[in-house]
């Protein structure tokens, strides 16, 4: 306990910085709550796959030995520690350095479920060339700073995208009447929900707003793949209609 | 199903029991360490959401919760300012620096006297006379052993006398 009687430590004490700091109780009562919430905001801007820091607090084992050897120059060799915020434990990954391309196409989920007629060979490289050419841009635009994120980050994107590409075949085949090839995207949008880079990244509330688009997509709810495709910023051919379906969200939101 | 329907009744009655009364403390604790107060209230919230996802590890007795959420909170305010030191792309020797610093104190000659502590001792001074813990429980949050936090703040409060001493 601090000793009142030290004159010494007493003017320490009254020349705390925070002793003019003031707040109302109104604005934590907000904040607390908003602590709680789902982020679909949060998601969003981790779909761009550069959040520079994540947020997420899962177990902190120690790196996988096969993380622990470094084979390319993108990787940092500073692991993350996820109790102090940050995504997990993986390793962060320069995503300036000149083989970082290589390093994210190396670390493709070989397992991760593709609409068929994918070539794997060109999704991972256009994954790997999206992720860079947005790091380049973002350090582009505040004056050549380094970019990082770590390897569960990179590996989310790829999840990412194909997540994308199954609303994207589910929305085709629906238009299409092919109720075989909308069945099979149908159950990859729900098998997506337990995907390891999505569920190690949810920020909170992510998964339940995925389990949302999956049960519309199990349902025929055109409405709510449409909202995935609009939330999840699928554009283009068969993607989202551009009709704003954010009804359709606030509705679903669990 | 939600996150929040996941804890029972009672358990995030408890949760909002022990942390709400922590905020205010909290902000302060990032006020003191880190400017602008937007950046502050940016980790406070930064805290929360950890705390929150945490919260099956929350522990048992209040003085548990209290230094378990300030090591969070720590750890929050070392990955914003590693966010700013990335950002900023500055070398590791100005990022040791500026992860030990304090925010100024309103009197100069305080501000003077915990500058010439070292990093660690000055954050333990802070964490006991601004952040209100014991020697020990200040320690221990900075990683130290109870006799280390002991000595290392006799050692700084007898150094701080000598300086502060020579200014009254």
């Amino acid at each position: 306990m601090l000793d009142d009687f030290d004159p010494v430590l007493t003017r320490i004490r009254d020349a705390d910085p925070a002793s003019r700091l003031s707040v109302d109780d109104a604005t934590l009562t907000r904040l607390f709550a908003d602590s709680k919430r789902p982020r679909p905001a949060r998601h969003r801007k981790l779909i761009l796959g550069i959040g520079l820091i994540g947020v997420l607090a899962v177990g902190a084992a120690a790196p996988a030995a096969a993380d622990v050897l470094r084979a390319f120059l993108a990787q940092t060799g500073t692991f993350g520690n996820a109790i102090h915020s940050e995504e997990d434990n993986s390793e962060w990954i320069d995503l300036l350095a000149p083989d970082a391309r290589e390093y994210i196409a190396s670390i493709y989920p070989d397992d991760l479920p593709m609409p068929p007629g994918t070539d794997v060979a060109t999704f991972r490289l256009l994954v790997a060339d999206k992720i860079i050419a947005a790091a380049r841009a973002t350090s582009q635009q505040e004056g050549g700073v380094g970019i990082q994120q770590q390897r569960t980050g990179l590996q989310r994107s790829f999840e990412q995208t194909a997540y994308g590409e199954w609303i994207r075949t589910w929305l085709v085949a629906d238009k299409a009447g092919d109720v075989a090839t909308r069945g099979a995207a149908a159950a990859a949008l729900q098998d997506a929900c337990s995907w390891p880079a999505f569920v190690a990244t949810d920020g909170g509330g992510v998964i339940a707003q995925m389990q949302t688009f999956a049960d519309a997509a199990g349902d025929v709810d055109r409405d709510g793949v449409q909202a995935a495709a609009q939330y999840n910023l699928v554009d283009g051919a068969g993607g989202w209609d551009g009709i704003d379906r954010n009804w359709w969200i606030t509705e679903h939101t669990p | 199903m939600t996150a929040v329907t996941e804890l029972s009744v009672d358990e995030a009655t408890a949760f909002d029991d022990v942390i709400r009364p922590l905020m205010k403390p909290l902000l302060a604790y990032f006020a003191r360490r880190i400017t602008p107060t937007e950046d502050a209230a940016d980790c406070l919230s930064e805290t929360l959401v950890v705390l929150w996802r945490r919260r099956e590890v929350l522990p048992a007795s209040e003085e548990d919760v209290r230094r378990w959420a300030y090591g969070i909170a720590k750890g929050v305010l070392a990955n914003m300012r590693r966010g700013r030191m990335r950002h900023q792309a500055l070398a590791g020797r100005l990022r040791d620096e500026v992860s030990a610093s304090v925010v100024a104190p309103v009197d100069t000659d305080v501000a003077e006297a915990l500058n010439q502590l070292g990093a660690k001792d000055r954050e333990l001074v802070a964490l006991i006379v601004w952040d209100g813990f014991g020697v020990a429980e200040a320690g221990a949050i900075l990683g130290l052993k109870p006799d280390a936090s002991r000595s290392r703040y006799s050692r700084a409060r007898a150094r701080l006398r000598v300086t502060l001493g020579d200014r009254q």
